[in-house]
């Protein structure tokens, strides 16, 4: 229904009603009147060009006509012609919603009567605008009912979006803690996760907004307290500051908690219905992330054991087990100075462990040799890329590393092994790897000479750059040494 | 510096909906605005720190400021005209 008897005047269709009876009417005086049975009439615009309303006691007299035939247009809900008290002809037309008189539209001054016929098309305008009202009022209530509910679940759409997109916890349980304060305007979140042999709670990820505060957490016994009450019993609580909800999938498996910084704003149930979905949402990233990081621990310990046997096998390093994990850190420590995503710096670790699994194939004498290599001897040992990388295909999971294994003693300017590829056609992990042999050779004893100190095998890569390395990646080198993070790892 | 009537719509959807977590597509299909034009407008409230964004390295979410100071300027840039 029009909210005002004004604002319904302004409808198309009686603005357009409006028109065609002013085109046959000259100066027609126009009126909006509120309400059911009005009492008065308000003449103030009328007075501008009706000189009988004018006066008072002449005003009374056109006015209990008006109102006469204002009560007739109620009664019987249809327009109503009258002659007013100087013989001009007026209208009214009721508006009328759910058979409720809401207010009146009325022309009058018109020299002539108006026809039946156009009145009654008159009051059919009226009925059709009210109708197209009153629809386009309830698509507005519907749509302010619907968007924030579709808003709603779009931002969970888009949460499970965000926290879906890792398998890393380290990651995952902050953003979850971060869109946790996010959504519930909350200034506070923390997670707990339960260690199970423990029987505790341990605190993985807190976020607090508040600025100059510091939210310390410390590991709860299941069982006690807020946050070990609520992992025993898998049952949410709610105090004025705070939600506490568990992380349960068929156990709990941890507990979230939000704060409000501000007391007397107690949480709602709206609220606690948001908390859940984020927790059931938050459960779901959280074992797959905690199953691909035991995948990671298997795959990784297999690999590790992998390249114990193989480099075991060769037959004149005791040493070269060892040195492979030396490896594995250097070039682990690069590619984290180089800010690879964490897919890109395991295939580098693997690689690292695995790149020299292809001499197996080498024969003894040849690795053996304490003298110069004939070119056919050489040849075969430039064979091990290929040999290795051949050798490991079979394992799905070293897909990534096959190429970093394969290309490891390629130089960058073209002039190595086994494609004489040049620059970034390289694989940036082949890169990193060759920077870290090369310093791994170096640092490391060797039948035929003693060992270099960290500084000259770090000075001797540095006059390599450009040549032999990347200059981004021997960057990305000489700032973990310079970092000493190498230290303890070579001494 | 002025906020353009993008800026200006897209506040006026995070004040209503403080609780939005937002991609670019989903705020432009609210809006019934161009992505492009969207994603230039966050750009620019994103900087100012009246928007916070979540990212990943597959997703992008936008949402309102929980700093009171920036709240603050949101509400006085958008009551002037």
């Amino acid at each position: 229904m029009p909210q005002t008897i004004e604002k319904f005047a302004e409808h198309p269709r009686i603005h357009r009603l409006r028109e065609v009876l002013t085109s046959k009417v000259p100066r027609p005086i126009w009126w909006t009147i509120p309400g059911d049975s009005p009492k008065s009439l308000n003449y103030s615009e009328a007075c501008r060009t009706c000189s009988f309303v004018r006066k008072p006691a002449q005003r009374q007299v056109c006015q209990r006509r008006f109102l006469s035939a204002l009560s007739q247009a109620r009664q019987n809900q249809i327009p109503v012609q009258f002659v007013c008290p100087i013989e001009r002809y007026a209208v009214c037309l009721p508006v009328v919603q759910n058979g409720q008189t809401q207010g009146y539209l009325a022309m009058c001054h018109s020299e002539q009567p108006v026809p039946e016929t156009t009145l009654e098309c008159a009051g059919l305008t009226v009925g059709t605008a009210v109708e197209e009202m009153e629809r386009s009022q309830e698509l507005k209530n519907l749509s302010e009912a619907i968007q924030p509910r579709c808003v709603a679940l779009s931002t969970i759409h888009t949460i499970h979006r965000l926290i879906s997109s890792t398998l890393n916890l380290e990651e995952l349980l902050p953003r979850v803690a971060r869109l946790c304060c996010q959504v519930l305007r909350v200034q506070s979140c923390a997670i707990w996760l339960v260690d199970r042999q423990k029987q505790l709670l341990v605190p993985r990820a807190v976020i607090e907004l508040r600025k100059g505060k510091n939210w310390v957490l410390r590991p709860r016994r299941i069982g006690a307290g807020l946050t070990g009450q609520v992992a025993s019993t898998c049952q949410a609580r709610l105090t004025e500051r705070m939600m506490v909800m568990p992380l349960v999938e068929e156990e709990c498996i941890g507990v979230i908690m939000v704060r409000r910084g501000v007391p007397n704003q107690p949480f709602s149930t709206l609220d606690q219905e948001i908390l859940t979905t984020l927790a059931e949402q938050a459960v779901v990233a959280i074992r797959n992330a905690q199953m691909y990081e035991t995948q990671e621990r298997v795959t990784w310990g297999t690999i590790k054991s992998l390249s114990d046997i193989l480099n075991g096998m060769e037959p004149y390093s005791p040493h070269r087990t060892s040195r492979h994990r030396i490896l594995a850190e250097v070039a682990l420590a690069i590619a984290q100075k180089m800010k690879l995503p964490l897919a890109q710096q395991r295939p580098i670790q693997y690689a690292a462990l695995l790149h020299d699994a292809g001499r197996l194939g080498i024969p003894e004498e040849i690795l053996r040799k304490p003298s110069k290599l004939e070119p056919s001897e050489l040849a075969k040992v430039r064979e091990h890329t290929i040999k290795g990388a051949r050798l490991l295909q079979p394992l799905e999971i070293l897909e990534p590393a096959l190429p970093i294994i394969l290309y490891h003693h390629e130089r960058y300017d073209g002039t190595g092994y086994p494609k004489g590829l040049k620059k970034e056609a390289i694989p940036l992990g082949a890169r990193i790897l060759a920077v870290a042999n090369a310093f791994e050779a170096m640092v490391c004893e060797r039948p035929y000479r003693e060992a270099f100190s960290v500084a000259r095998a770090a000075r001797e890569i540095a006059s390599h750059s450009g040549t032999q390395f990347d200059p981004e990646v021997v960057q990305a080198f000489l700032s973990v040494v310079r970092s000493k993070k190498l230290k303890g790892l070579v001494s | 510096m002025s906020l353009t009537p993008v800026q200006r719509q897209i506040l006026k959807f995070f004040q209503e909906h403080p609780q939005a977590v937002e991609t670019v597509r989903g705020i432009a299909t609210w809006l019934g605005q161009e992505a492009e034009v969207v994603e230039q407008a966050l750009e620019g409230l994103v900087s100012r720190k009246w928007l916070a964004l979540h990212e990943t390295s597959a997703v992008r979410g936008y949402a309102l400021t929980a700093d009171a100071r920036f709240l603050t300027q949101i509400r006085e840039a958008l009551g002037a005209p």
